[in-house]
């Protein structure tokens, strides 16, 4: 054993090369990617190890066993009226075993706008560009077998076709989703395996090559050696030290990288937790973590229509129209069909003509027409403006993500448009719902400016060595697209850049 | 409907505390004209509620008997009772409403709602019911799911039947 300041660590060789925290969408790809180098990777997961015979279509169980306890946020604080709920999972694979599969790559223009927002660069130094992430695209989307989705629900052929009368028609989305599909849904893990998120396209795999995982467990603290110590110029990440949600068992374990991926509501707070700020001083960049936080913030319109769907049978979201996704052409891009896969989910996203969330007989009433709605989800293209951070007198995390006057003015022209094609479409009634997220983003920015980002254009955190970011949080400004197809490209891309630059053997 | 409670106690839940979220389950989905049309009450959810709060840790559980005490308060501010006492719907939903337009306690309104609607909406039914469920009801047949057993040992109730039977 050796003493680095406070820390007692074990002396070298490391227990890993590398340690990568959460197992979603960001930290799938990068550990299949080391693991099959043959480099010694752990992957440190605070939710549970569920794979295919676990999921099935009990919406409670489900929800406990894979899903983050959705967080509210704070903007009440702020003198704000409305609040988001942010959803997120909790299990191996993350976010992307109760995702609904879209997989898009974020438009050309929104490579300026990172670049505008965080000067992120290129090996050779020169903007960010989509050419530079092509290849990561291409290689994850054989990885995961992204293909076109054409097997629509009635709930979608009927939205197309009110859509379709009024100049708006919806096209096939591309989807990690395998020929297996069942149709079975999505938001409770996939019982046929042919959704292919990073539990079994990545995960699965990298243990199969070798990789260690630790499952129910939450890192605390990553470990860092102050400056100065062991003759580093810089601080150090030396590892992390996590709790077993079961046996409440204290362990740490120490590699030459730690890449945190715990997700952008999570891995700002990990950072702050460990004590990043005592220990780097206040950098600019470090004053850069939690905040830029994005939301994609979004909310549902359901039609009622006069003959049964059973919409909840089939996978969601299988048809997307883009025509206002643009911000200068309204910011707001249109899925369907959805009705939240049970009517649990149901029920609790419903709100009343004021924006009240409803109870009672009329709550009740809807619920029993059920099997007769189809829905359209609304994400809008809302600008990084929220903040994740930790309350200075409670130590609680706290979320801030207004959503502004033009974000609502956004939403109207959506609702309004959801309406139009809904009645159009045949339906009787429609209905709203409360403002949420899935798509969290950029809490942790990655670029060139210090003073706007966290990490640089490689990940690697401006402050501390052997530290980097890969997940969510990173992505400068918010994609137009639902983002993690971009998130495991970019996790594709750090491996192959530890594999070039760091963890030569 | 027939009630055959095989405990009289609450794993959590004081007498009152339960009295006010069978209040709440009342509100929040009623109970219907005929048997066919159970509401939150006859499929047990204050049960389903009593299991889940007796699992949560300590913070969590001060949490929600910190709302049953907002929300009381709010009651007898404006209606001179506490909320279980309060004799009509309109009274009660008042309360829940001020209890969501005050920004500092609306994540609480949800928070006690949610409770109600998973009690209810997941198809939980006390293990000794017998009627109709409330997937039932709904006309909801799910997926995948026939001849599957639904799986509650998550649930301390549920638990404990297990092992009386
Ligand atoms: C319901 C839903 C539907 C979605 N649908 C789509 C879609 O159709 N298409 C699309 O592109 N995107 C979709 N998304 C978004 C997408 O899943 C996310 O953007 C993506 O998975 C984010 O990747 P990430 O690595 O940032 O975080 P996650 O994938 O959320 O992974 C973070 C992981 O870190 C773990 N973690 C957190 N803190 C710790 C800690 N301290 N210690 C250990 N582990 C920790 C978490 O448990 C979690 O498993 C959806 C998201 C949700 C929730």
């Amino acid at each position: 054993m050796a003493r680095v300041g406070e820390e007692e660590i074990e002396e070298m060789p490391h227990d890993f090369d590398v340690i990568v925290v959460g197992s979603g969408a960001g930290g799938g790809p990068v550990a299949w990617c080391l693991a099959q180098a043959g480099k010694k990777v752990a992957i440190i997961e605070a939710g549970g190890f569920y794979t295919t015979n676990d999921f099935n279509r009990f919406e409670l169980l489900q929800l406990r066993r894979l899903w983050e306890k959705i967080r509210w946020t704070s903007n009440f604080e702020l003198g704000l009226q409305k609040e988001i709920a942010l959803g997120m999972g909790r299990c191996v694979g993350g976010s992307t075993t109760i995702f609904t599969a879209v997989a898009h790559r974020a438009p050309d223009h929104n490579f300026l706008e990172w670049y505008k927002a965080t000067k992120i660069s290129n090996e050779s130094g020169e903007p960010f560009s989509p050419k530079d992430l092509e290849p990561y695209y291409e290689q994850v989307e054989r990885d995961t077998s992204v293909r076109r989705y054409t097997e629509w629900d009635e709930g979608l052929k009927k939205i197309d076709a009110g859509f379709k009368k009024i100049g708006h028609p919806f096209a096939p989305v591309n989807a990690f989703i395998d020929m297996r599909c069942d149709q079975s849904g999505c938001l409770f893990g996939c019982p046929t395996e042919a959704k292919r998120g990073t539990l079994v396209s990545y995960i699965i795999p990298a243990i199969l090559q070798g990789a260690e995982i630790f499952y129910n467990s939450t890192v605390t603290r990553i470990l860092f050696s102050k400056e100065g110590e062991n003759d580093k110029k810089r601080p150090r990440a030396f590892g992390v030290e996590f709790v077993n949600g079961e046996t409440m068992e204290t362990k740490r374990l120490t590699s030459k990288v730690v890449i945190v991926a715990a997700g952008a509501l999570k891995t700002p707070i990990l950072l702050m937790k460990s004590g990043i700020k005592e220990l780097a001083g206040e950098t600019k960049s470090i004053d850069q973590i939690g905040r830029n936080f994005g939301a994609n913030t979004a909310t549902l319109v359901f039609g009622r229509f006069q003959e049964p769907l059973n919409n909840w049978i089939l996978h969601p979201l299988s048809g997307q129209m883009e025509d206002f996704s643009q911000k200068e052409r309204g910011g707001f891009l249109l899925e369907a069909s959805e009705v939240m896969e049970g009517p649990l989910g149901f029920s609790e996203v419903l709100v009343d003509d004021d924006g009240v969330p409803m109870w009672g007989r009329r709550h009740k009433e809807i619920l029993k027409k059920y099997k007769y709605y189809a829905g359209i989800f609304i994400n809008i293209h809302d600008s990084n403006d929220g903040r994740v951070f930790l309350d200075p007198e409670t130590g609680r995390e706290k979320y801030y993500k207004p959503i502004t006057k033009e974000d609502e003015s956004r939403f109207e022209a959506a609702r309004s448009l959801c309406r139009e094609g809904l009645i159009a479409a045949g339906a009787q009634e429609t209905l709203n719902t409360i403002y949420l997220s899935h798509h969290v983003q950029g809490s942790c920015r990655m670029g060139e400016d210090r003073s706007r980002s966290v990490v640089d254009s490689q990940c690697k955190s401006h402050d501390i060595e052997g530290l980097y970011v890969c997940d969510g949080s990173v992505i400068p400004s918010i994609v137009d697209a639902n983002p993690s197809l971009t998130i495991m490209a970019l996790s594709r891309r750090l491996g192959d850049h530890l594999l070039k630059n760091v963890l030569l053997d | 409907m027939k009630e055959k409670r095989f405990h009289l106690f609450f794993f959590f839940l004081s007498q009152d505390e339960a009295k006010f979220f069978e209040t709440l389950c009342e509100l929040i989905v009623p109970s219907g004209e005929t048997t066919s049309d159970p509401g939150a009450r006859e499929v047990g959810t204050v049960n389903y509620i009593d299991s889940t709060l007796a699992d949560f840790p300590p913070e969590v559980q001060g949490y929600f008997i910190e709302t049953i005490k907002l929300v009381d308060e709010i009651s007898k501010r404006r209606f001179g009772k506490i909320f279980s006492d309060l004799p009509d719907f309109e009274s009660k939903d008042a309360v829940l409403r001020e209890l969501y337009a005050e920004p500092k306690t609306r994540e609480r309104l949800f928070d006690l709602r949610s409770l109600v609607l998973e009690g209810f909406y997941s198809d939980y039914t006390d293990p000794w019911y017998d009627g109709t469920t409330p997937w039932k009801a709904l006309g909801f047949e799910g997926k995948g799911i026939s001849g599957l057993k639904k799986d509650w040992s998550f649930l301390r109730i549920w638990r404990e039947w297990e092992k009386k039977k």
